[in-house]
């Protein structure tokens, strides 16, 4: 005889064979004996295993429903993560952005435009910077201010310029820069004060009256007005400071 | 092994095969779930458990033959019925005899496989003595080989240790191996 050894694995596989064919042979028992046994379920019983089949057979439409609002939500979501990451990579900020919105605006449409600041934006021009992002290039404003001066008001029509503003002791501060051309009117009656000072450079009257501080000159294309209730040496400092 | 997969199959397929199963296996169901139970309702309730637990091994299900199909369909049945037994804390030993029995009883594992290597093991000749084997020892085998269960499962629905399911194994297995040689013997 031939002398074989057995691994647990072939063992294994050898019984697995084995265990199959005995059902194979106990199963061919079981599938006749239910012939010589004959018995019908109930056609109610039969009824709910056909509901069991369909029901698992079946796609949810629930299932779906949710499938296909989840797939929309991811493609936008997409599109709006897309979106704000060209906007933060273009834009370095909100505010930057509506800077230059309102830029072009007013370099668009210099006919008539009126600003009015908020808050957040009046503190702008009280940190004595001579940063002028918000404006048009050219555009004149003022590089020094007092503190706690805030800018309320500012209107840029097609010739002139004019800023107003106001601090907390209520004083208040225009500065108004016309193109040459522009027609103005100059209280220049019972004047307290009326001399000539200088402003970068240039020769300009200083006058004052009624608490009321005003400084008038022109260069070869505009013309300039500061009119303040602070003191002389402010305004003369505010007028040297204005630039473009 | 053979999981269960997931319940939600959909394919027209799936549909078509657990028709011809029901069609073809439901007296087969209802007889072997009537040994376990008497009321209708019982034996009806064993059935749809048993068939909405054969959804979950579906796969497994395709790949078997009429016959051996039969034998899985009704061990399927018998672990259900027993799931059954015992969410109703029926005493399940009356019933399932031929699983019990003999279960603590002491069997000499001192037997060597090897003394069988001195001549080729027939498959054949092995199926036959597995099917003489005793009924507890022949369900061992058959989840294991058959049905393909993992140890954890067939302990789950013997309500038994992992262990005692490896033990239970080895014993069925030696018992055949001995039949085997003892039938050798005899025709010597």
């Amino acid at each position: 005889m031939r002398k074989i050894k057995l691994s647990e694995n072939d063992l294994d596989t050898l019984f697995k064979e084995a265990t199959i064919e005995a059902a194979r042979l106990k199963g061919k028992k079981f599938m006749e004996n239910p012939e010589r046994d004959p018995f019908y379920p109930s056609a109610e019983f039969d009824n709910r295993i056909q509901l069991l089949i369909e029901s698992k057979t079946k796609k949810s439409d629930t299932f779906e429903f949710f499938n296909k609002a989840f797939l929309a939500y991811s493609k936008v979501a997409a599109w709006i993560l897309l979106a704000l990451l060209f906007l933060f990579v273009t834009v370095p900020n909100v505010a930057s952005a509506r800077n230059w919105v309102t830029k072009l605006v007013m370099d668009s449409n210099q006919k008539y435009v009126t600003y009015y600041f908020q808050n957040n934006e009046t503190g702008f021009f009280n940190q004595e910077s001579n940063q002028n992002g918000l404006f048009p290039d050219g555009m004149y404003y003022p590089s020094y201010l007092p503190r706690d001066m805030k800018l309320v008001q500012f209107i840029y029509k097609e010739s002139t310029m004019t800023y107003r503003f106001r601090d907390t002791e209520d004083n208040y501060l225009m500065i108004q820069v016309n193109s040459l051309g522009t027609t103005t009117n100059v209280d220049n009656e019972n004047l307290k004060e009326q001399i000539f000072v200088v402003v970068n450079g240039i020769q300009a009257t200083y006058s004052s009256k009624a608490g009321m501080r005003s400084i008038i000159w022109c260069d070869e294309a505009h013309l300039f007005i500061v009119d303040t209730t602070l003191p002389k040496e402010e305004c003369l400092r505010i007028a040297n400071g204005l630039t473009n | 092994m053979a999981r269960p997969t997931n319940p939600q199959v959909n394919a027209e397929s799936d549909r078509l095969f657990l028709e011809m199963l029901y069609d073809n296996y439901n007296r087969l169901m209802f007889k072997h779930a009537r040994r376990y139970f008497q009321d209708q309702t019982d034996v009806e309730d064993a059935v749809q458990e048993s068939f909405e637990r054969l959804i979950r091994y579906l796969p497994t299900l395709r790949r078997l033959n009429r016959n051996t199909l039969a034998v899985y369909i009704v061990n399927v049945i018998r672990s259900c019925s027993m799931d059954i037994y015992r969410k109703r804390k029926i005493e399940k030993e009356t019933n399932f005899s031929d699983i019990f029995e003999g279960f603590e009883e002491t069997l000499v594992d001192d037997f060597d496989p090897d003394c069988l290597m001195d001549s080729l093991l027939s498959m054949r000749q092995l199926a036959q003595v597995i099917s003489q084997l005793p009924e507890k020892d022949q369900f061992v085998l058959e989840a294991k080989y058959l049905q393909s269960w993992c140890d954890s499962e067939i302990a789950e629905v013997l309500g038994t240790k992992e262990n005692t399911v490896r033990t239970r194994l080895f014993r069925a297995r030696n018992r055949a191996l001995q039949m085997l040689l003892r039938g050798r013997h005899e025709e010597d």
